[in-house]
């Protein structure tokens, strides 16, 4: 099955590894990840901080390249190269309601399951925590309040949104379409007794009204998949608290003191390796640890990697978990 | 020719401000039939009435139309007038050019126009009115209070002193309420069960109270005075004519079930009493987990028995009643634990809620009114209580306050430190809202006697850490993280309709909120009725409220039943709806335009009918009927066109 993908700009950048491993993962689970067409930078959240409109205007031009993709593997003009014709854009117009409908991306989703070369999922799958968040609300908002699509749509001129995509995080391709008995099923390594403890952070799970992702206050996502891979997961009390990265870009004390609370929460409740899905976190536990390490030595460092890693290890794509010396079996 | 007199109101300036009265008075007199205008400055004060009174007997009127506020406010004040005045009360009318004209415009020219054109319009409907009479009902002299906690009882016995005969309804299989499981009362400090227990003894021995507990009302029909409703008695297994209440078979039963009563923090028998005091004092069986029902094993209840009273065959019945009026008194429930994730509430043991705290704190409680976590059973030196959980917080669909809680957790605090005099609490809030006689100052003494900490703010985050329970938090006063390791915390959640409250509405035909408390008729002038005529509404069902409240509005729903049932009839507005017979094809598209079940069709006579009492004259059927059968006393169609033709002119 061919999915839209959205990687954003970190997983170009600082997390290429992310995106790489991610990749990796997929394709030995036959999720095809087709990297949209054209994409730009979704603004991380700074979009959704104002309220004017005009900074949604980008996010939802990202929809509207992964809509045309949706449309094009509807009409079989979808090439392999994710090529979009200009056949695409004249039927845009027609159909924006049917597979556009909250709920029904799903079913469209099974009917593609074993479809030709043209067939394309209307979920549209990131990976960031941040994209996830930008993409997944501006597109609540505009299904909340058709003015607001209006008016974002008119500052877009020819690229109009017309509500047809589904915005997913890899994790729910994982749960819901893969399923983890399958993952489990496609483990080769043996990762008994490794703890790992699961960093939702805050993108990932708020404003629960529009991400529907999991249970904010109690989510379980991460640990289940951390079961399905074998491993053991840590419920640490700090897996879904802000860990302040934003305030990384012009301060030093508060996200160290934060990053230091989920660190030791983390440790403390004896995991040995902390995963996540978000660059900014992981830049700023990592950042965080080595300024604490530098006046404490013997501060207890936890290693943080981004959960496709972990992933592409158990899978055994990968001859060692990047950077760590687990000496699992 | 008719002759009609105009009164003008000015309201004030509520209506005189925007709308010129002198210009309406002018204007209206050059009216075909008008042959007296006049304005007052208030018509519906004494002079103003006398005003109205003598112009009557003066210019020998026919009809009036009185413009001035919404017929809501005053039609019946006005059209009770002109009758001691002679006329017939249905040739009164009322304009409303208050809410409908003066509060709505600021230009006077045209508020003045169309004031008059309201008011003409009301003369041409005049023109048209026929005198009518009430219609009378019967009334059957019984009352149905729905609910037997505090409120419920208080109504119940308030009517059946006055001489009524009640049906005290609950579908526990006691009566109390949430009062019977509550330690001490604010600010007093009264035990709960003290007060309460003469109450509850007197509802069981009052000869004009009977009582139904286990029961649910399944179905009402009929209209005030004369409901119709059917109970649903639930199995009970323990023919409670035969028990004694010696309790043999609850000592004897060998199954365990989490106790409802002590919500969930003790256990009792499958065969039980709830709690020592509950009145009436006989067992149920909790059929999911008796052994005998389940596999037809066992069976040590029936075998011990001495009055053979066990009945393991028991179905329940459906009873049907007879009442005149109803008083809804069904109370709350807190906010349940699916709601409440971010407390730890069901998922970190030690984290409990006010009513299990007064569990706690209970003489007759799981402990012996020992305070002992759930967790393992240890005394708490430090307890955390968090105020406000769920209420006033929009995000969570509670933006209303539960008003009693700063009262409970105050008292809480302090019960708590008469208990272990060594420990420590502390109390997050939002404000403190104390607004009851004596109140702030028992909150005073919380703080100064007993040092209990409040903290002005919220609590971030609470987790399990070890044996404590670890509290995130912030005193915005001064500006500091609190961080506490304690042994138990309490919430206070937010007070919520009790479950089941909207269907039960729905069956009653009554109205409730976005929360889902009932809806009283007028907030601040009809507190304790509901739309429907003969239902009223007391205690927490309507609003949270305390205890002295819940009391007081009570008595009062009581007072309105006791007045309803004053009278030996009932009188119904016969501005109603009434069928040509000649025209009508008995097509049943009135039947179907009717919300309140007031059109039937004559199965004999193949055409429909009316039952008036029930017709609230709201004229859906009229619009509805193909052929015009279906008419609306003094809201003739002629009457309705010649109002119409009068605004257009």
């Amino acid at each position: 099955m061919k999915y839209p993908y959205y990687p954003g700009c970190s997983l170009y950048d600082t997390a290429a590894v992310f995106n790489d491993s991610a990749l990796k993962v997929a394709q030995k689970l036959d999720i095809e990840l087709v990297e949209l067409e054209e994409w730009q930078c979704c603004g991380a959240v700074y979009p959704l901080s104002s309220d004017g409109l005009f900074p949604l205007a980008a996010p939802l031009r990202n929809l509207v390249q992964a809509e045309r993709m949706v449309e094009a593997g509807k009409s079989g003009v979808y090439g392999e190269s994710g090529e979009v014709g200009e056949a695409v854009k004249s039927e845009e117009s027609e159909d924006p309601g049917d597979s556009g409908e909250p709920g029904g991306s799903g079913g469209s989703g099974e009917t593609g399951g074993t479809g030709g070369a043209g067939e394309v999922s209307n979920k549209m799958v990131t990976l960031c925590s941040a994209c996830y968040n930008v993409h997944k609300r501006v597109d609540h908002l505009v299904r909340e309040d058709e003015e607001t699509l209006e008016r974002i749509n008119s500052y877009n001129r020819e690229d109009e949104y017309h509500k047809g995509v589904e915005i997913v995080h890899l994790l729910d391709v994982l749960r819901d379409d893969v399923g983890f008995e399958r993952l489990k099923e496609a483990v080769t390594r043996d990762l008994q007794d490794l703890k790992v403890g699961a960093y939702y952070g805050c993108l990932l799970l708020r404003p629960e009204e529009a991400l529907n992702f999991d249970d904010p206050e109690d989510p379980a996502v991460f640990e289940d998949l951390l079961t399905s891979l074998g491993c053991e997961p840590v419920k640490f009390p700090h897996r879904a608290e802000c860990c302040g990265a934003y305030a990384t870009v012009h301060l030093e004390s508060p996200p160290e003191s934060a990053a230091r609370a989920i660190i030791e929460s983390a440790v403390g409740r004896g995991a040995r390796l902390l995963v996540t899905s978000c660059p900014l976190c992981h830049y700023n536990l990592e950042e965080s640890q080595q300024n604490i390490l530098e006046r404490e030595p013997g501060f207890q460092e936890l290693p943080v990697i981004y959960f496709t890693e972990l992933l592409e290890y158990a899978l055994g794509l990968s001859a060692e978990l990047a950077g760590l010396d687990l000496r699992v079996k | 020719m008719k002759r009609i007199g105009v009164f003008v109101c000015g309201c004030g300036k509520n209506i005189a401000g925007t709308v010129d009265i002198d210009r309406v008075v002018e204007d209206i007199k050059q009216q075909n039939d008008v042959v007296h205008a006049e304005n007052y400055q208030y018509l519906c004060s004494e002079p103003g009435q006398k005003i109205i009174y003598q112009a009557i007997l003066e210019h020998e009127l026919e009809g009036a139309i009185i413009s001035a506020c919404s017929p809501s406010m005053h039609q019946e004040t006005f059209r009770q007038l002109v009758n001691t005045a002679g006329m017939n009360p249905y040739q009164c009318e009322i304009a409303n050019i208050r809410e409908q004209c003066s509060w709505v415009h600021s230009d006077e020219k045209l508020a003045t126009d169309k004031a008059l054109d309201i008011v003409k319009s009301m003369v041409a409907k005049v023109r048209g009115d026929k005198d009518l009479e009430a219609i009378k009902a019967s009334l059957t002299k019984k009352a149905l209070v729905i609910g037997a906690g505090i409120s419920g009882i208080q109504a119940a016995l308030e009517i059946a002193e006055s001489g009524h005969e009640v049906i005290l309804l609950d579908r526990n299989s006691y009566i109390g309420g949430h009062m019977a499981q509550l330690s001490e009362t604010f600010p007093t400090l009264d035990c709960s069960q003290c007060i309460l227990t003469p109450k509850t003894a007197e509802i069981s021995r009052h000869p004009k109270i009977s009582l139904m507990v286990n029961s649910e009302l399944e179905e009402l029909e009929g209209y005030v005075g004369n409901f119709r409703a059917k109970i649903r008695r639930k199995a009970t297994y323990v023919d409670w004519e035969k028990c004694n209440g010696c309790g043999d078979c609850q000592e004897k039963c060998p199954g365990k079930v989490d106790s409802e009563f002590e919500r969930g923090l003790g256990q009792e028998k499958v065969i039980s009493v709830p709690f020592p005091q509950a009145v009436p004092s006989k067992p149920t069986i909790k059929a999911e987990h008796c052994r005998y029902i389940q596999e037809e094993k066992c069976g040590v209840c029936q075998k011990i028995c001495p009055r053979n009273a066990i009945n393991f065959e028991d179905q329940g019945q459906l009873e049907e009643i007879e009442v005149g009026a109803i008083v809804v008194a069904t109370g709350y429930d807190l906010l349940g634990q699916d709601k409440l994730s971010e407390y730890g509430y069901g998922r970190v043991p030690d984290v409990i809620d006010g009513l299990q705290f007064e569990r706690l704190l209970s003489a007759s409680g799981p402990t012996g009114g020992e305070i002992r976590r759930p967790s393992d059973g240890k005394i708490p030196e430090e307890v955390v209580f968090i105020q406000c959980v769920g209420s006033r917080d929009e995000e969570k669909g509670y933006p209303y306050c539960s008003r009693i809680c700063c009262m409970y957790t105050a008292k809480h605090a302090k019960l708590y430190k008469h208990e272990v005099e060594s420990g420590q609490a502390y109390v997050f809030y939002m404000d403190i809202r104390a607004g009851g006689k004596g109140y702030e100052e028992f909150i005073q003494q919380s703080i100064q006697e007993e040092g209990t900490r409040y903290f002005r703010g919220r609590v971030s985050r609470l987790y399990r850490e070890g044996e404590k329970v670890k509290v995130l938090g912030v005193d915005t006063l001064s500006d500091e993280q609190i961080e506490i390791d304690a042994d138990m915390v309490v919430l206070a959640c937010a007070i919520v309709p009790n479950y089941g409250v909207k269907e039960l509405a729905q069956k009653l035909k009554i109205g409730t909120d976005e929360h889902g408390f009932l809806n009283e008729a007028h907030p601040k002038l009809k507190p304790v009725e509901s739309l429907t005529r003969g239902i009223y509404m007391a205690g927490a069902a309507q609003s949270p409220k305390d205890i002295p409240d819940t009391v007081s509005q009570a008595g009062f729903a009581a007072s309105k039943v006791k007045s309803l049932f004053s009278g030996d009839e009932l009188k119904h507005s016969p501005t109603v709806v009434y069928v040509e017979d000649d025209l009508c094809t008995g097509c049943g598209q009135c039947v179907e335009a009717c919300v309140y079940e007031a059109r039937e069709i004559d199965e004999k006579k193949k055409i429909a009918r009316v039952e008036e009492v029930l017709c609230e004259g709201c004229g859906a059927c009229v619009a509805a009927c193909p052929n015009g059968a279906t008419r609306h006393h003094n809201n003739e169609q002629d009457q309705l066109l010649s109002m119409i033709d009068e605004v257009l002119e």
